[in-house]
């Protein structure tokens, strides 16, 4: 299955990649894709043991939550330039580092959460180590976003846990 | 009117990178210059890279629509590997001992970082 | 339209040089490396602006989807590098041991670090 999804990202790069639709690069293409995903279809996919529909609505998921963190990026872009032009950058700011222990399983839905929390407003990952996320926050409001309500965990762990693992939002 | 879109877009790309570069040049230490290079650098590529993708369309064929697509790759892979690079980056100062600037008195309750004057200056760099 | 790519492209150069600065003056390594991820990024946006001037995109592109991924690798190696060489190699074969060091507290001092002072 793996293999499969592999080999088709590996073609739709070729094609875009050479622009060509002649019988020879398209011979190319699919020699260097097949050989590409022999050797490296563990890679990508890894740990993927869904069926085709599962993945379908992970997908699907997968795009209503990009377009809540576009929305997110926006808002944290606006910040991080409102701080940097303001002139009492120093007193709005108050660095410090939280961390808080995930309740995610695999290791693409941390990577995700991840890459999330360093794209939002106001923090950085520093570094996931066992189930604890070590995140620096810039102010400390943008740290008492990402913790939550109570010891739950908070709005985009929550978003990131729908998308890869079910459960409610 | 496709102009002005261009320009709106690439103008506030622009002044995010703006901002971005006055963050990097006067923020207090290396971690809070990495909340700016590391934010600013997605989005205000993004958007000066789409002001250019609706430029180029403007004299629409298929081979511009794959100059296009090649584009929107180079958008999708600068959103994927910034917060990557950004994440190595501060995790080799985090490592290293970087000081760092921070207002908060030392406390108790497993506050990581001491107070403001008493940096981890067991290293320098 | 040409005049406002071209006055954009100029004014990104003098944003990179500002950014420069912090290479050059930069007090940590690690803050070079910073800067020159800045301008790498940035300098995609540039090649494709003098592509398009040049009339000749299609050929600009590869070459600012290479010089990204290219960024990208060097940033991550020179992260990983100065990381590497910045731990004394005593500490490096004890942390291969146990856990990475988590983040120190103010009463727990870092374990094991005590001979980083050469």
């Amino acid at each position: 299955m793996s293999a499969i999804i592999t080999f088709c990202v590996m073609f739709a790069f070729w094609i875009v990649m050479s622009g060509k639709f002649d019988l020879f690069h398209l011979t190319m293409g699919l020699l260097s894709s097949g050989l590409v995903t022999w050797l490296s279809h563990d890679l990508l996919f890894s740990g993927h043991t869904k069926k085709f529909g599962g993945l379908m609505v992970e997908i699907g998921r997968f795009l209503r939550y990009v377009v809540w963190l576009s929305w997110q990026i926006v808002i944290a872009n606006i910040h991080i330039a409102g701080l940097a032009l303001s002139p009492q950058a120093r007193e709005i700011m108050d660095p410090h580092v939280v961390s808080f222990k995930t309740v995610l399983k695999t290791d693409f839905a941390r990577f995700v959460l991840a890459n999330s929390i360093t794209l939002t407003p106001g923090t950085v990952t520093i570094r996931i180590q066992d189930d604890t996320f070590y995140v620096h926050a810039i102010t400390a409001q943008s740290a008492g976003d990402l913790a939550g309500a109570g010891d739950g965990p908070g709005e985009m762990e929550r978003w990131v846990a729908w998308v890869f693992e079910g459960g409610s939002r | 009117m496709l102009n002005a879109v261009v320009i709106f877009l690439m103008v506030s790309g622009f002044m995010l990178f703006f901002a971005t570069t006055v963050g990097l040049l006067r923020f207090p230490d290396f971690y809070t210059r990495v909340h700016a290079a590391g934010k600013g650098d997605t989005l205000s590529t993004a958007l000066l890279l789409a002001g250019l993708i609706i430029y180029y369309l403007q004299d629409f064929s298929g081979e511009a629509l794959l100059t296009a697509v090649k584009l929107s790759l180079i958008v999708f892979f600068v959103f994927l590997a910034s917060p990557t690079a950004t994440h190595a980056i501060i995790d080799a100062g985090y490592e290293a001992k970087v000081p760092y600037w921070t207002k908060r008195k030392p406390s108790a309750d497993g506050e990581p970082y001491p107070g403001p004057e008493r940096r981890r200056e067991d290293r320098q760099i | 339209m040409e005049q406002f790519l071209i006055s954009i492209g100029v004014a990104l150069l003098l944003l990179m040089l500002m950014s420069l600065f912090r290479v050059v003056a930069g007090p940590t390594v690690i803050d070079r490396i910073l800067g020159v991820n800045v301008i790498g990024i940035k300098t995609v946006v540039l090649i494709i602006i003098v592509g398009i001037l040049d009339g000749r995109v299609e050929m600009f592109i590869d070459i600012a989807l290479a010089y990204a991924l290219l960024n990208f690798i060097t940033t991550i190696a020179a992260a990983r590098f100065y990381q590497r060489q910045s731990q004394p190699a005593a500490a490096d074969a004890e942390e291969a041991k146990t856990a990475p060091s988590a983040p120190p507290t103010a009463e727990n001092p870092p374990a094991g670090k005590e001979g980083s002072h050469a």
